[in-house]
C-alpha cells in the first residue's frame, strides 16, 4: 500500500472541485430544493386520491428524506471516464504510479463529501422544517451518519462499476443515465418502498439499491427492525460491488492494453 | 615449467581483463531502455461509406489488422537525447504508450530501467515523466497550483526538495505568472509550460514528451527547449521526444530514430542521416541559361529557378569544385553558390519516400 497522502491528494482535488465554483454549488443546492418541491406536488396528489395505506405526512416525510439522501450521494464518474476515454486523455491517469481505481475512488470521495455538505445539509433543514421530517435521537442521528456514509461509499462503487462499461460504450452519458433510472426505482428514492407489494420487494431486495437510500431512512426513522442487520446488508453490498467491478476493470483493462481502448 | 606458468598467467589477466573491460562498459554505457523485436497489433473496423455503409458496419463489423508497431529494435542509453520521428500514424505514440506501460506489446520484449514496464507499471511510472501534447494532465478548473501540489504527493517529493525545484522551474519556464490562475483560463503556451514542469518535477530518469511543442509560437518553443536541454544536461535526464517540428530535432537531438508505418527506417546521427541521403544544390547565375547542357556523372537535374539555375548533383560521385571546373571550362559564370540540404527536406522526403 502506498502512502495515503496520494490519496488524499486525489480527495482534495475532488472538493477543491466542488468549492471552485460558487454558482454551481448554488444551484446544486437550488435543483435539491426544486425536487424537493416537485416531489411534494406529486405525492399531495397521489394521497389526495386516498387510497394510500399511510396518510400524506407519513409518506412526505419518507419522499422527503429520499430526495435528499439521493441527491447529497449521487456520483458521476461515467461522464468523467467517458470524457476522458472518448478523449484518450485517460492516458493521463493510466500513467501515473497508482491504480486508476483508487484514484477514482478518492477523488470521487472528495467531490461527494462536498455535495454532503453543501446540499445535504441545507435541504435535510428544509426537509425538518417544512416537510415533516422530524429529528432523530442522538444514537440514531449517529447510526444514520455512519448509515449515509456506507451509502456513499455503495454510490461511489456503483458509479465505478458502471463507469468501467465506458471502455465499451466510449459515451458515459447513457450509463449514467440507466443507472440512475434503475438505481431511483429500486432504492426508495422516488417511491417509499414500503408502499411496494411484498413479493416486489423481495425483487428489489436482491440489488444493492435498498441499501442506498431505504436503509439509512429506516435508521433515520427508527422503523428499522435491526440496525445492525441494515449495517451488514449495507457492507455485504460494498463487498460484492467491489468484486464486481474489479472483474469488470479485469476485462476493460485487457481492452485497453491489448486493444488499446 | 616457467613458461606454462607464464603464459597460463598471462591468460588469466587476458581474461580478467577482457571481463573487467565488459563490466566497465556495461556500467558505464548503461541501456536505459531496450526493445526487441517489438510488435503491436490492433484490431479495427471498417466504417463503411455512406448511410448504408454506416448501418452495415453499426451491425456487423469486419475486422481488420493494423500493425502499429513492427519489429522494433531500440536501445537508449542513459543520458541521451533522442528524436523519434515519423509521418502521422507510424506508431511513434503506441511506442511511447508501451514504453511508459500503458500498453501491451502483443509480442517482444521491453525493459526500461531493468524492469518490465507493463508488469511492474506503478514502480516504473514512478521513474518517468511523460507530456502527450495535447492531452493535459492538468486539472482543468483548478489553479495550476493545485495540480503541482497532487503530483508532489503521488510522486513523494519532499517540501523542500519541491519548493526548490519549482524556484528553479520558474527560471526558466516563467510559472510564477500564471501560478494562482485555473488552468482552463491559460494560453497554450503556458500550458505547455506546466506540462513540461509537471514531467520533470520528480526528476524522473526518463522524460517521454509527445509533440511538445505543438502549436506553439517561436519564443515560447525556445524556452521550451531550453528547459528540456538544460534538465538533460544539468540532471541527466534522459529524453524521447516525438515531434514534426524539425527545429526540435536540430536544435536537442544528436540521435533520431526515424519510423514509417510501424517499422524502424532510421536510426542514428542526424548529421549522417542530412549527408547521405540529401542531394547538393549549385546555383549559378548565367548569361544565357538556356543554352546550358550538361553531361556529367553524378549530376541528375538541371533546372531554371528563381535565384538562376539550379543544378543537383550527388556529393558521393562528384566533389562540388570538380563540377564548378568542368562547368567553367564551357560557360561563363558570374556567381556560384552552394545550397546545403535543408534538414526540413530531407525528413520530407524520408517521410514520402522512405529510404
Amino acid at each position: 500500500m502506498d502512502k495515503l497522502e496520494k490519496y488524499w491528494a486525489f480527495t482534495r482535488v475532488g472538493l477543491r472541485e466542488g468549492f471552485q465554483y460558487r454558482a454551481n454549488a448554488l444551484s446544486g443546492i437550488g435543483s435539491t430544493i426544486i425536487s424537493l418541491v416537485l416531489f411534494y406536488f406529486i405525492w399531495k396528489a397521489i394521497a389526495a386520491s386516498g387510497q394510500l395505506a399511510q396518510p400524506f405526512s407519513v409518506i412526505i416525510s419518507y419522499v422527503a428524506l429520499a430526495r435528499v439522501i439521493d441527491n447529497a450521494t449521487s456520483a458521476d464518474l461515467e461522464n468523467w471516464i467517458g470524457d476522458r476515454v472518448r478523449k484518450g486523455t485517460i492516458v493521463n491517469e493510466l500513467k501515473r504510479p497508482m491504480s486508476l481505481r483508487f484514484q477514482l475512488y478518492f477523488y470521487q470521495l472528495g467531490k461527494s463529501l462536498f455535495k454532503l455538505i453543501v446540499r445535504g445539509f441545507p435541504a435535510l433543514i428544509i426537509g425538518i422544517l417544512f416537510l415533516n421530517v422530524g429529528i432523530p435521537g442522538p444514537v440514531a442521528g449517529l447510526q444514520f451518519l455512519f448509515s449515509i456514509f456506507l451509502t456513499l461509499n455503495l454510490a461511489i462503487i456503483l458509479s465505478y462499476a458502471t463507469s468501467m462499461l465506458v471502455f465499451w460504450t466510449k459515451v458515459g452519458w447513457s450509463l449514467r443515465m440507466t443507472r440512475t433510472m434503475v438505481a431511483g426505482l429500486f432504492s426508495g428514492a422516488m417511491i417509499p418502498l414500503y408502499l411496494v407489494p411484498d413479493n416486489v420487494r423481495a425483487v428489489f431486495n436482491l440489488t444493492p439499491f435498498p441499501s442506498m437510500v431505504d436503509a439509512p431512512i429506516s435508521i433515520y426513522q427508527g422503523t428499522a427492525e435491526s440496525v445492525v442487520n441494515v449495517f451488514g446488508i449495507q457492507l455485504m453490498w460494498i463487498v460484492i460491488l467491489v468484486l464486481v467491478s474489479e472483474l469488470i476493470w479485469r476485462k476493460a483493462k485487457e481492452k485497453l492494453t491489448v486493444q488499446g481502448g | 615449467m616457467k613458461a606454462i606458468f607464464r603464459n597460463s598467467l598471462i591468460i588469466f589477466l587476458s581474461l580478467i581483463d577482457g571481463g573487467l573491460k565488459k563490466l566497465v562498459l556495461e556500467v558505464f554505457t548503461m541501456k536505459l531502455i531496450k526493445a526487441e523485436n517489438l510488435n503491436k497489433t490492433f484490431r479495427i473496423y471498417n466504417q463503411g461509406e455512406g448511410i448504408k455503409g454506416y448501418l452495415k458496419s453499426f451491425l456487423s463489423r469486419d475486422y481488420e489488422e493494423l500493425h502499429a508497431v513492427e519489429n522494433l529494435n531500440l536501445d537508449i542509453e542513459e543520458g541521451e537525447m533522442i528524436g523519434y520521428i515519423g509521418a502521422n500514424g507510424a506508431g511513434k505514440s503506441t511506442t511511447v504508450k508501451m514504453l511508459t506501460g500503458i500498453l501491451e506489446p502483443s509480442s517482444g520484449k521491453i525493459e526500461v530501467d531493468g524492469r518490465n514496464p507493463h508488469k511492474n507499471r506503478k514502480k516504473n511510472a514512478m521513474n518517468i515523466g511523460v507530456v502527450f501534447g495535447q492531452k493535459t494532465q492538468l486539472w482543468w478548473d483548478l489553479p495550476v497550483k493545485e495540480s503541482f501540489k497532487l503530483l508532489k504527493e503521488i510522486y513523494e517529493v519532499s517540501d523542500e526538495t519541491y519548493d526548490q525545484r519549482i524556484e528553479e522551474f520558474d527560471e526558466v519556464l516563467q510559472l510564477s505568472e500564471f501560478w494562482d490562475q485555473p488552468v482552463r483560463k491559460l494560453s497554450l503556451g503556458q500550458k505547455m509550460r506546466c506540462e513540461l514542469a509537471a514531467a520533470f518535477l520528480h526528476h524522473p530518469k526518463i522524460v517521454y514528451l509527445d509533440e511538445p511543442t505543438i502549436g506553439l509560437d517561436v519564443a515560447v518553443k525556445e524556452r521550451i527547449r531550453d528547459f528540456i536541454r538544460k534538465m538533460n544536461r544539468e540532471k541527466n535526464i534522459t529524453v524521447m521526444l516525438t515531434t514534426h517540428d524539425i527545429g526540435d530535432i536540430e536544435d536537442l537531438c544528436d540521435r533520431i530514430v526515424v519510423l514509417d508505418e510501424g517499422k524502424k527506417i532510421y536510426d542514428g546521427e542526424l548529421d549522417a542521416l542530412v549527408n547521405d541521403f540529401s542531394s547538393r544544390r549549385l546555383l549559378m547565375d548565367l548569361k544565357r541559361p538556356q543554352e546550358f547542357e550538361l553531361d556529367i556523372e553524378g549530376v541528375s537535374e538541371t533546372s531554371i529557378v528563381d535565384e538562376g539555375l539550379e543544378v543537383v548533383f550527388d556529393r558521393n560521385i562528384i566533389s562540388a569544385s570538380d563540377l564548378m571546373r568542368e562547368i567553367l571550362e564551357d560557360y561563363e559564370v558570374q556567381d556560384f553558390q552552394i545550397k546545403e540540404p535543408d534538414i526540413e527536406e530531407v525528413v520530407k522526403k524520408v517521410y514520402n519516400e522512405g529510404i
